[in-house]
This record gives C-alpha cells, structure tokens and sequence, in this order.
C-alpha cells in the first residue's frame, strides 16, 4: 500500500528533477557549490528540496540524503531553497563552496497536506469538501485538560461547550448543528483510523449528579499531531452510519521520518480560578419579611428559613446564630449581624492543573518507534475534588521488506479522581447553599468541620457537623470530603496495520484496531446526608470493547493528463458493553462503603446490562484528476447494522464531489489571485439516531429494588418497533478556496444545506395506550449555514511576522417536521429531549424539545402575561402568569466566529485568540432562585421603599369586553415581588440571551537561542506563558458563565443551575529537546 | 452478499437480559406496589385527597390545599394508572391465557377494573375500549363516558368473580403481596370492589338489584379480607407516607382542624391515633389553606403533626379497608337497597376501623360507641353513616375525597361532612376532580377535545362535576 504523502512527495521529485534536468542545458557553469539541507527541527535530511540560483533558471533537488551539487556564476549570486511545507530561504553564495541549509517547517504550508478518511494524507488542492486541520502544536500550547476545548474558537462551524469548571468535567462538540432528536449530536472521533469511544457515563443533570469527562477527553493533547475535522456528510459519507454528524480525525505523533534519536520534554502548570461569581448583595441578613432568622436547631422555629429577606446587615444588631449553637443543643447568647462580602469567593481554592510528559522518538529513516508518557493532575477549586490521568503512548513502524510495512500505536489511558464534583439541584452540591442561603453566614467558619458541634437530634442533618442550616443541607465542608464521587477508568487504544506495496500501482493494507475500557465508579453518602439520612453506597462497573478489523485496496494510475484512485475496502465492527451496579440505600456501619454493609432490613438494587451490536461494511472510493485542476470523488459504503431490524438494516451510502482549480484551468494564476479553487458535493449518510441494541423486541423488565426477596417484573413504558428504519442525512455542500498577494492572506469558503429526515425518536404516546412512548421514524431536522476561514500574513519578515486568523459560521438549523406518524396527533408538534441517564430534560417547569418550525433545543415553559403590545400585565402589583407555556427561547446560537491574532519577533511569539456566539439562549435558575431568595445584588432594589413592577394592570374593560390596561402603579414589597416575578412556576424572567465574546486564549512564548544552550543536550527550548478563559467581554446573562451546562448530553444544554464556575487559567509551559 | 453480511445479526440483537414471556404471577407485585405507592404518595394521598377533605393540613406548600394542583401529579397519576397498572394487567391477562391459569386471569381482571375504577372517579370519562391497544397500532384511544366504565368495571368484576372460583390454576403465592396466593380472598375483593363500585354510581342508577345479587357472592366478611398492601421496613418499599415525612424530614403535613375538632367533639379515642401532640403537648389542628405559612398561629411547632402511626414504614396501604366496606353497607340497608341491618352494619365498621387504628381497649369503645352522636340513630342514619365512614378513612386521602365528593348532592350541598372550602382558596369550592392530563392535550388531541366536549359538564376543571356526582 502507498501512503499518498510519500506519492506526492515522489512526483514532485520526479517533476523537480526533470525541471533541473532541463535547465541545466542553459546555464554556463563556472563554479560548484554543494551541501546538505536539512530540518532544522530535528537535524534530519530533507529530500526534493528545490535549490535555484535567484534570477536565473538554474536549479537542482536535492537527493534522498539531503546533498546538492550546483553549477554557479564564479561570481556567486543567490540560493534559493524551497519546498513545500517548509520556510523559503535565501542565502548568499559568497566565496562559499559548500553552503549548508537548516530549513525551518511553515505551518501555514504544512496545514495544506491535510489528513482525511482513513487516513489518507491529501493535498488541500485536491480535496473537494470542506475539511480543516489544525495543528498538534496549538494542542501543546492550550494546555487544556480537554482536548475538546482547545478546539473551542478555532475552527470555522464547530462549537464546543466546557460544561463547568469542575476537574474532569465533560465538553461537547457539535459540528454544524443538530441533526438528530433521539441520538447525539456530537461527531465521531477517530484515533489513527480506529473510531473510539466519546460517550460520558455520568449522570450530571438538572437534580443532581456528577459529570464525568468525555471519552474524547482521555486524549493526550501532546500525542496530538494533528486534528482533522471533517464537518459534513459529503466529507464523512466512507465512515458511514456513525459519522451523520461529521468526523474528528485525530493523528497520534509517530516516530516517522526522524534519524537518530530525539527526546523532547514538555512541562505545565497552570492556576486555576472561578472565572465568574454571582454578584451577591451584603445588605440583609437570612430571614422572611424583614424579621430575624433565629437559630434553634436550624430547622425547627421559623422552618429553617433560607433566604435573605431579613434584617439589615452591619446595622449593629446582633442575633442567635448558628454559631452561638452548643453540643448540649443550648445557644450562648448571641453574635453580630454583620456581612460576610468574601464569603462565596473564599469558598473555592486555589486551583491547578499540571502536566508532564516525555517523548522519545528514533530511527533510521525507515524504521521508527516513539514513546511518550504524560502525567496530567488536576486539583479543583472546589475543595477535594480532583482528576488524574495518565497516558502511555507507543507506536512503531518497521519495514519488513522491499514494499511490506507494518506499524502499530498504542495508547494505554488511566483516569482516576476520588471526588468528581456532584452538579445540579443537588445538596451535595455546595453551589446550592450559596444561592438559597443567609448572606449573614461565615461559610468559612464552617471549615472547620471536625471541631464543629453535631446538628441536633430532631434535625435531618442529625449527627453531622453543624451547619447554618440543618433541614436542606448539610455541611459543605463536610459532604465534600465524606460524599465522594469516585472515578477510575483503564483505557487501551490500539492499532496494527501491514501494508503491502503489490506493484506499483496496486497495493493494500489491513488494520485491526481495538478501543476497550472499563471504569469503576463508587458514590458515597455519608450517614446524616440530607438526601440520604441512612447513607447510601453504590458501585458502579461499565466494560466496552470496540473491534475494528479493515481492509483496503488501492489502485492508482495515470494515462495522460488522467489520473485515477480506486479504493474497495470492508470494515467490521464489532462492540461490546457491559455494566454491573450494586446500590444500597442505607449502611449498617458508618464510613464503611461496601456493598456488603447493607443496613440490616434494607433491599440492595442489583443491576446488569450487556450491550453487544455489529456493523459490517462494505465500501468503495474513487478519486479521479484531470491535469491537476479537476477534481472529482465518488465514494460509496454499505452498512449493515445488528441493531436495525433484519429487514431494514441495510443501508447505502453514496457521495459526490468535485472541485475546479480555476487558476490553473484557465490559467489566470498572479500574484495578487494565485489561487481559486471552486468546489461542490453531494452526500447521503444513515445513522441509528438514539436506537440502542435490543430496541425492537418487546420484553419484561425488572424493577429494582426488589420488593423484599420478590423480584418486580412489568412491562416497560416504552413501545419498541420492529420496522424501524435509519435515520438519514443528505447534504449539499459549495466551497471556494482562494488565496490572495501570493499567499498572504488564504480565504475558503463553504456553503451547507443538510437535511436529516426519518428521525428516529421515542415519541410521546397517549399514556391510555399501555405505552407512554413509542420508536418511530419521525421527523426531519434542516441545516445551513456558511463556514467562512480566513487566514493571512500580514508581515512576513525573517524576524518580525504578525497575522491574523479569522473563523466564521452561521447556523440555520430548523426542526422542519415532528409528523408522528400516527402515534401522537399532536397541532403543537414538539418532541422532549431526554437525558440518557436520566430519562428526563429541563428543569422545574421548562423542559428541551424539538419543536416544529424552530431550532433544535427549544426552552418551553411558562411565560408571564402580557398585554397585545407585549407589556406584562400586573395584578394587585405583581406579575401575572400565562395560562399556557410558550417557546422562551432555544440554546442554538446563530453564529460562532473566533479571531486569532499572532505576532511573532524573533524567538518570541504572542498568540490571543478571541472567540464569540452569538444568539441562542440560557434559563438560568442561580438568578431564578437568587432572587426569589434575596441573595444577589439586583434584590436590594426597593427593600425600603418597595418595588413598583414594569408593564401594565388591567383597569377595565372596553366595549367588547376585551381589558383595558394602564401602566402599573401599585407599589409591592421587594420580597413578594421577587418571588412572583422569580420561581420555578415563572421561567421567562429568568431566560437570558446567552450571547458572548470571550478572550479565550493568550499565549506568550519565547523559544530561547539554541546558542546559550551550547554544549548541553538542550535544544529548541520554549517557554511560555499560558492564559485561558481571560475576560468576558461581553454577555447579557448576570452572574454566571453563558457557556454553562450539567453535563455535555444534549438534552443538558441552554439550563443551569449552581454550576461549579468555569475556571480563568494562568500558567507556564516549559518544552525542549535533547 | 447481503444475506452473508448480517449473520447472525437476529442472534445478536436478541436482548439477553430480560425475559419475553415470564409467568402471569410475576407481573402482580410491581402492579400492586405502584398502585399502593401512587395512591398513597403525599401529593396524592396527602395534598390532593386528605386536605381536600380536610383530614390533614399543612403548614407550609399549600398550594394543592388551595387547589392549585401540580400538573405534573396529575400526570403522572394518569400514566401509572394506565401503563404500569391497567396495561400491566392486560400482559397479566394474556399470559395467564397463555398458559391456560383462569385464577390468575380473575385476579388481572380485578386489578384491571381496581385501575378503571380509580382512575374514571379522578377525571371522569376516560379511554377504556380503545385503551391499552398500542401493540395493535391504536395510538389515539377515545374516551368512553363514566357510566359505560362502569359497565365495564362491572363485567371484568363478574368474569373474575367466576374465574376466581374456577379452581383452575394458581397464583405463586410469594409474588401476591396482596393475599398471598389466596385465591378465595381475591374473589372476595372481586364482589367487594364491585359493591363499592355500586355504592359510587347509586346517585345515577338504581343499583339495588345488582347489590342484593352481589351480596349473595363471597364478599369481605373479617378484616383478615381487607384489600391492603403492607409495606416492609425499609425505603424505598416503606409507606410512602414514611418515606416522605420521616425519612426525608417533610414535617409539614400536619391534622385538620376540622378533623381534630370532630373527633375531639366526641371524645374520639382515636384522636391520639390520628394525631400526635404539638410541642404545647395538646393536639391541635390546622384549618386548611392559606397563602401566607408557617407564622405564630400556626407553624411547625405549635399544629400537631399526623398521627405516628399513620407514618410508620410498615403502615399498609388499603385499596379497600374493612371498615369502608361495612360502611357502604350499612349506607345500602339503611336505604333499603340490601337486606340486614343499617345499625349492625354501622357498628361493625366503627369497630373495624379501631381495629384498624390498632385500638384494643374494649370498654373505651363501648363508651364511645354508646356516646351522643355516635350510638346509631335511624333519624340521622345516613349522615352518621357518612360521618364514620370520613373518620375510618382517615389517612386514605383520594378515598376519603371521593366518598366526600359522592355525598355531595341534594341537601348535602357541603357533603357529609359539611365541609367549607380552604381559607385563601383558589376556588371557592372544593375540587370535584383532576383535570385530564396536559400531555393528553397534544397527544391524543382529538378524544381530548371530544371528551371534554360530551363527557362533561362543564370545562376541563377541577371543580367541573364527574358523572355520578351529578
């Protein structure tokens, strides 16, 4: 089997030395000058580089070793070598006879070769769909734990959300849009041709939870060289059913090409801080209606009041608090009533993150290995939550003989935290008592949990150290250290592949690949926890196994001006998934958390699943050229996929495309237009949507726990289908490449319109036929939109570069039908989303639906009442409620765009990347619930002198019997306007456009001179100074970061509540090689 | 080629880890549990039922006391009705005639028509012969009118009344958490519930005949008869009442003070049962409603919580007490409709229900049973009557509210007992039923709008009337 990249590289020797050849015979030789050109990034040589005396027509390559030899005027002149993916240079001759060159590599050159289905390493020229690559450098430099993340801002059309700023948190990639209701949105990652697994087995949502890092999110971003994004079907169509939503390619870093040995070194660490906190007000204490909150146990009295609508705070006064609270269940007089403005911000520590990691490379220019081992340890700003992980990374390739090559890689994963951070409306979750809280409470001295007195007897938190509040919460010092969320995962990625050269036109490879992990959680909860007074303890055990086993052949001709590239190939499939969970709802000894310590009377829930699915493929591409200007792609797959019904599991998978190079067709190639490449393409891809193995048979269920020893049978809510079929996706897409002023400044341009039609979805069923959902093909979702890239050099010196890069995409993403096929008859068609751990979206009373005629991902909930000219209408001084939900929003934005502005002097370089979203909404329930409890800031508005609301009350009614209105007069207490205006019956208040512009990323590096490291080892030294998540220059939503989420599943987007903060990173990256 | 690229595909995709067919006993257990925790859920038995009939009140969250119901009790009531019990004891049915075992066929009939029957007195009119038909492809079931339910109710009660004394097959006895596989007392549930059923549509139908042949049928004759789940020890299969009020610290539900000053009235001894002491050490009652709780008339401290007994883990959860049944009898014979005695009746309820509240001291219920007001009085027979049968379901919060809502009619304007909307109420009367659930509005459009159009009398609300109550 050829590798396309050493194909390309050997015509353009063989046209190079052609090229030379035929000069030679014009210029008059007086003089040779020789020498070696080599890279200067690891010292080995490079082949094919063009050297021309400047002026002239006189010209070699070098040969394999890197020498040159070449005929100058005795005078000297100019040497001029290039080659693609490498920095021009010129250098003058001088008295010289040999002239040694160390070529610099190019980025932007190097980003044309661009890695795309299996692999195939291709020429931006030739492709004929929108794709882009970026770099394994800019991975390094992010230093994001996430490889996820650092794609945030950098390419055109993708958009990526950090759910929050807890270790080990997931994020979520969308390419394009949503496309499916039931399925995830998110694309498929591909590790070295082998699809992995990008699942998170969390189970973070709205009630609370914990969110666990995404499957992606194992990577090492220093094994990175590069990531391709292929972002539509057109591009994705030879992946097949699992590639609907587009295709993250990712390229591990091989030992390929280096001579010799290199070792390089690379070192992180970064400080982690809340990026955002909600503005709180230190004016009133806990409390209702102006009266005092008195301490007794923290949950008799006044009913454990925990708001701050009560007396003013540094006024002088003093109260029983819940420190004045004894052992012996007496208080001691009372305390100041006094402010504690600090008290949510020193909560949270100081953060870090840091990584380490070492790469060993060698070889002999055939033959290489490389070895890498990373350490990445986070420490959250929560107190004791944490993540680590560490990769191990192998890989070789070995030249069996004369065309037989095999290669292998091999990443072997652990990740492992003791505590993920519990999310949501959780008590476990510490967020929640900063919102529903008294703003008199010193959070802090709680800290000190051991030495603290017991809550009393009669109080839910009985026998826990005290709190400020013993009926909803417990201590958070306290749950943080005793109600653990643990997390180990053993991941081992791996491929072996042989590829076998037949002739020179023909050849072959095969490739096993295998993905398979297994990860252990253990969910803690003390005795005395709120949610759990009894404790509780789960263990949870998920294995997955994913075997790839491909083949493809290839051959490659040319006649003429023709050249061709067919490819037929087959691919199996095959996945397995088990879990096991063990749940004890109570514990017979404290602190022991066993699944045998079940408390004595108390039923365990035992629970297994075994997932097993195939797909076998079958599939076909041919890739053909005309003179280098035209190109045209036909690819075609066939899947046949075990969790389709037999009679429908088929499916086929065509796609088209071709591109023009204008400038070489019609020959119009010049310095200001070098480059116009127009493109267009045409795809069909299938997916299963949300369909799991085993949803087209109907059985019993058992319902955990058992009643005693009686196991609960019954027969599941959900109506499985036996007929149906894949969801399927059709796209179009146009494109233009061009560059302008010889290459300075490259634009291309990309136009989609998908569409994903026979959407697979649990649609909702009238409960009184037996089923409250039922499987069928519904739906269809449309998606345009325009991805536009731009990238330039705007200096170009030897010393001094400054370019700026710019990425935009705007998104037309429609829900174009929910038509039910006879299953709900519904004139309001909209469909819930619905969490995959959970089984429910939303929270409180708004819920996430695909809704007919708008975006994917509505807020529907309910809204408040407003008069014809939109005013909302008051009663009695207070907001009045519409009696029917409405559509509040939708969390999609209408466009992303990120610019890149890069300067570099010299060895030092400084990077800032500035990203926006623009559109799309977020119901955030921490300003819901902070103002119906008077803690943040805007709640201080009227407390003396009460609140007159904006809009309008009725005063009558007018001929027809239609109401009057008139602007609102009436005058309310701020605290029974805030908690009409603010609660879970009233979402539209809390609704926000989330809408941002973030400094994302600054990166300030300076690679030391090699020369004050001669004489050591050390060489290309780089250190740099890291920032990430700088500033928010701009949003609209109050008190938290717009980019929220509970976790990275689709139905857990647009709605927060008590997120752990989003983290603002500072740090340093030292890397070097030896 | 295509038949060689799905080997085995069928194989693979065969789920192996739940059964398709399972015996028809197995599907009892999870059918009666969820019933049991449904009903006696505090939002149901609590919120909606008892403080509408002004057993319990709350100090705090009392929008439900006021009648502003959650919507999403409502629903989910309506779906563990239809697709957990009803549609549950359809499979039930057709694995029993599957393997050919008649007994477990009457006992799916009677947990069918048990389904039916809560279900029609919530909201009224409801699907019945188009129900629980999705896996022949019908997804938008009309609704039938109440009386037509109770047709159907009546006939399933029948059938399973024969099948039951069949002696053909048998019930495994551990997966009946009922009766432990007694098929005997299942049948004996079968005629009760029927009666009771008759007793419900007696203001619309002359329903004497049908009660004089029941009664010739094995019907409840002790309360080892009672139709009733025991809960177990330990959550999550502890009452429900438990789980919410004791083991998750709920301690708003709190006695009414309508129910509290009636038993105190006539020297209850029951009261204490019902009723803990407040933190005065006296038991003292809430009036229902109001917006603006808890304050110093009435908080946490000062109202006494209900009674520690009916918060027990193991307090079982009744789907037709003893108590109830001699109470519809005794109302059935002091009108004539069965021959006996209304007195004798009257008294074997009221002794039931101390039976029920674990009250063993025989002369403290003499002297109560002989008391004014209480000893049988045929002039206020039928009002005695009702009043006994409100305080023996105490603690049965939908029951308690539906028998209430049946004595709502000609002078009984306010129901017996005469009962006053909550303080700050919503309405200004006492909720007659549940709406029909939102997701019926968009998911069965049509039959909704039908249904609301013929079947009842008035708008889809909570205070609209069902059939038998008018």
């Amino acid at each position: 089997m050829y590798n396309l990249k050493q194909y390309n590289m050997k015509r353009i020797l063989l046209l190079s030395f052609t090229f030379s050849f035929v000069l030679a015979f014009s210029a008059m030789a007086q003089r040779t000058v020789s020498g070696t050109v080599t890279s200067a990034e690891d010292g080995s040589a490079v082949p094919g580089v063009n050297v021309v005396l400047k002026g002239t027509t006189t010209g070699t390559t070098t040969d394999l070793d890197g020498n040159y030899r070449l005929s100058v005027p005795e005078e000297g002149g100019t040497l001029v070598f290039s080659f693609i993916g490498l920095t021009p240079q010129e250098v003058a001759i001088g008295a010289r006879s040999v002239i040694d060159v160390g070529m610099e590599s190019d980025v932007t050159e190097l980003a044309e070769v661009v890695v795309t289905a299996f692999g195939i390493e291709r020429q931006e020229k030739s492709l004929t769909y929108a794709t882009q690559e970026v770099n394994g450098e800019k991975f390094t430099q992010a230093r994001e734990a996430n490889v996820v993340n650092s794609l945030s801002g950098q390419i055109a059309g993708v958009q990526v959300t950090n759910s929050n700023g807890a270790p080990g948190a997931s994020s979520r990639i969308v390419l394009r849009g949503a496309s499916t209701i039931s399925g995830s949105n998110q694309p498929l990652f591909v590790v070295d041709g082998i699809p992995i697994n990008n699942s998170n087995y969390g189970n973070g949502n709205a009630f609370g939870g914990f969110d666990s890092p995404n499957g992606a999110g194992d990577i090492n971003p220093d094994d990175i060289a590069s990531i391709s994004v292929l972002k539509g079907p057109v591009a994705a169509a030879l992946y097949g059913n699992r590639a609907a939503n587009g295709v993250i390619l990712i390229t591990t870093k091989t030992g390929k090409g280096t001579k010799g040995l290199g070792i390089s070194v690379n070192s992180s660490t970064t400080f982690d801080s809340p990026f955002r906190l909600p503005a709180f007000q230190n004016s009133y204490g806990q409390g209702a209606s102006n009266s005092f909150f008195e301490f007794v146990d923290g949950q008799n009295g006044s009913a454990a009041t925990d708001e701050s609508w009560g007396m003013p705070l540094d006024a002088g006064l003093n109260a029983v608090q819940w420190n004045n609270y004894q052992s012996d269940g007496t208080t001691n007089g009372t305390t100041p009533w006094v402010s504690y403005p600090n008290n949510v911000r020193d909560f949270y520590q100081q953060g870090f993150t840091t990584n380490n990691g070492v790469a060993i490379s060698g070889g002999d220019g055939t033959n290489a290995f490389r070895l890498s081992a990373t350490n990445m340890t986070q420490k959250g700003i929560v107190p004791n939550t944490d993540f680590h992980r560490w990769n191990l990374n192998a890989s070789g390739d070995l030249e069996l003989t004369k065309g037989l090559n095999a290669s292998f890689s091999a990443n072997y994963i652990k990740g492992q935290a003791d505590n993920l951070q519990s999310v949501g409306y959780s008590a476990n979750n510490p967020v929640l008592q900063m919102i529903w809280s008294g703003r008199n409470v010193d959070l802090n001295g709680l800290k000190d949990y051991n030495n603290l007195p017991l809550a009393g007897p009669n109080t839910q938190a009985a026998g826990t150290p005290l709190n400020w509040n013993t009926l909803f919460e417990n201590n958070p010092f306290w749950t943080q250290h005793t109600n653990l969320n643990g997390y180990d995962k053993d991941r081992l990625i791996g491929n072996a592949k042989i590829t076998y050269k037949i002739t020179d036109w023909l050849s072959a490879f095969v490739r096993s690949g295998m993905d398979t992990w297994s990860q252990r959680n253990g969910i803690n909860k003390a005795i005395g926890t709120n949610e759990a007074v009894n404790g509780s303890f789960q263990e949870l055990d998920r294995r997955f196994q994913e075997i790839n086993n491909f083949f493809l052949v290839t051959a490659d001709k040319t006649f003429g001006d023709f050249s061709g590239s067919i490819s037929f190939g087959g691919n199996q499939m095959i996945q397995n998934y088990t879990n096991i969970s063990g749940f004890i709802p109570g514990l017979e000894i404290p602190g022991v958390y066993n699944l045998s310590n079940i408390k004595s009377g108390n039923s365990p829930t035992l629970q297994n699943t075994i997932r097993d699915q195939r797909i076998n493929s079958l599939l076909g591409n041919g890739r053909f050229s005309y003179r280098e200007f035209v190109y045209l792609e036909l690819s075609a797959r066939n899947d046949w996929w075990s969790v389709l019904p037999t009679n429908n599991n088929s499916y086929f998978y065509p796609a088209a495309s071709i591109s023009f190079v204008l400038t070489d067709m019609f020959d119009f190639s010049s310095f200001t237009l070098p480059y116009l490449k127009v493109r267009a393409g045409w795809s069909k891809v299938g997916s299963a949507g949300g369909l799991s193995p085993y949803s087209t048979q109907q059985v019993f269920r058992f319902s955990q726990p058992a009643f005693g020893s009686v196991p609960r049978l019954y027969n599941p809510g959900t109506l499985n289908n036996p007929n149906i079929k894949p969801e399927t996706t059709t796209g179009i897409e146009f494109g233009l490449s061009t560059k302008f002023f010889n290459g300075r400044i490259s634009m291309d341009a990309t136009y989609y319109d998908q569409t994903s039609s026979d959407l697979i979805v649990n649609v909702q069923t009238s409960s009184a036929t037996g089923y409250t959902n039922a499987y069928n093909n519904v739906g269809e979702i449309n998606n345009k939109g325009v991805e536009l890239q731009l990238t330039s050099k705007i200096i170009d010196k030897k010393d001094f570069n400054f370019g700026i890069n710019v990425n935009f995409a705007s998104y037309n993403n429609r829900v174009v039908s929910v038509n039910n096929n006879g299953i709900n008859n519904d004139k309001d068609d909209a469909i819930n989303l619905t969490d995959p751990n959970s089984g429910t979206s939303g929270q409180w009373n708004v819920s996430l639906q695909a809704r007919e005629g708008y975006k994917y991902g509505v807020l529907y909930g309910p809204a408040y009442l407003k008069d014809s000219e939109g005013n909302i209408v008051h009663k009695n001084g207070l907001p009045q409620y519409d009696p029917n939900y409405k559509v509040l929003g939708w969390y999609q934005p209408n466009w992303t765009g990120g610019v890149t502005f890069n300067v570099a002097y010299k060895g030092l370089s400084l990077s800032a990347l500035v990203d926006a979203k623009w559109g799309g909404s977020m119901y955030s329930m921490t300003t819901t619930w902070g103002r119906y409890s008077g803690v943040l800031n805007e709640t201080l508005k009227g407390r003396d002198v009460g609140i007159i609301g904006k809009g309008v009350m009725q005063v009558g009614t007018d001929a027809d019997g239609n109401p009057t209105y008139a602007p609102n007069d009436v005058v309310v207490p701020a605290e029974n306007y805030n908690k009409i205006a603010y609660s879970n019956s009233i979402a539209e208040g809390s609704v926000f456009d989330a809408s941002y512009v973030k400094l994302r990323q600054l990166t300030l590096n300076y690679k030391l001179p090699d020369s004050w490291f001669g004489g050591t080892p050390f060489k290309n030294v780089n250190v740099a100074l890291v920032g990430r998540n700088l500033a928010l220059l701009y949003s609209k939503i109050p008190h938290v970061d717009p980019e929220s989420a509970f976790s990275n599943a689709d139905s857990s987007q647009g709605i927060e509540f008590g997120q752990i903060p989003s983290l603002r990173s500072l740090g340093f990256n030292i890397n070097f090689k030896l | 080629m295509a038949t060689s690229c799905d080997k085995d595909f069928e194989t693979i995709n065969t789920n192996p880890n739940a059964p398709v067919v399972v015996p028809s006993s197995n599907l009892m257990t999870n059918i009666i549990f969820l019933g049991g925790n449904q009903l006696y859920s505090t939002f149901v038995n609590g919120d909606m039922g008892a403080c509408w009939a002004h057993q319990f009140s709350k100090v705090q969250y009392n929008d439900e006391s006021r009648y502003i119901v959650r919507q999403s009790v409502i629903q989910s009531f309506w779906d563990t009705f239809y697709t957990q019990f009803y549609s549950d004891a359809v499979s039930m049915q057709k694995l029993a005639i599957a393997e050919g075992n008649m007994t477990t066929h009457g006992v799916s009939l009677v947990l069918q028509a048990y389904a039916l029957s809560v279900l029609t007195d919530a909201y009224g009119g409801i699907p019945n012969a188009e129900a629980i038909q999705a896996t022949e492809g019908v997804f938008f079931p009309k609704y039938d009118a109440q009386d037509v339910v109770y047709d159907s109710i009546f006939a399933k009660l029948d059938r399973a009344n024969m099948m039951l004394a069949s002696g053909q097959g048998d019930i495994t006895p551990s997966f009946d958490i009922m009766y432990a596989g007694d098929a005997s007392k299942w049948q004996k549930f079968a005629n009760s519930l029927k009666i009771r059923g008759l007793m419900r549509i007696s203001n619309k139908v002359d329903v004497s005949a049908e009660l004089k042949a029941t009664m010739a049928k094995p019907i409840f004759t002790s309360l080892s008869d009672a139709a009733k789940l025991v809960y177990l020890e330990e959550q999550p299969n502890a009452n429900p009442m438990y789980e919410t009020v004791i083991y998750s610290g709920r301690k708003e539900w709190k006695v009414a003070a309508t129910f509290v000053n009636m038993l105190q009235s006539m020297n209850d001894p029951r009261l204490p049962v019902c009723a803990n002491e407040n933190g005065d050490g006296v038991i003292r009652g809430k009036p229902v409603g109001f917006i603006n709780v808890p304050n110093d008339d009435y908080n946490y401290d000062n109202v006494s919580q209900v009674g520690a007994f009916y918060t027990e883990a193991t307090a079982p959860a009744y789907f037709l007490s003893f108590s109830e049944f001699q109470f519809l009898l005794a109302e059935a014979a002091q009108k004539g409709w069965i021959n006996g005695s209304a007195e004798s009746y009257y008294n074997a309820g009221i002794a039931a229900s101390m039976a029920e509240n674990g009250i063993t001291d025989g002369n403290a219920i003499s002297t109560y049973m002989a008391g004014s007001g209480v000893a049988f009085n045929s002039g206020s027979a039928l009002n005695q009557i009702g009043t006994q049968k409100w305080i023996a379901l105490f603690g049965q919060g939908f029951e308690s509210w539906t028998e209430w809502r049946r004595s709502v009619s000609g002078d009984n304007a306010k129901g017996i007992p005469a009962l006053d909307p909550a303080a700050e109420a919503f309405y200004s009367s006492i909720p007659t039923r549940y709406n029909y659930p939102r997701n019926e509005q968009t998911t069965n459009s049509a039959n909704y709008k039908d249904a609301v159009s013929n079947l009842l009398t008035g708008d889809d609300l909570i205070t609209t009337k069902v059939w038998w109550m008018n």
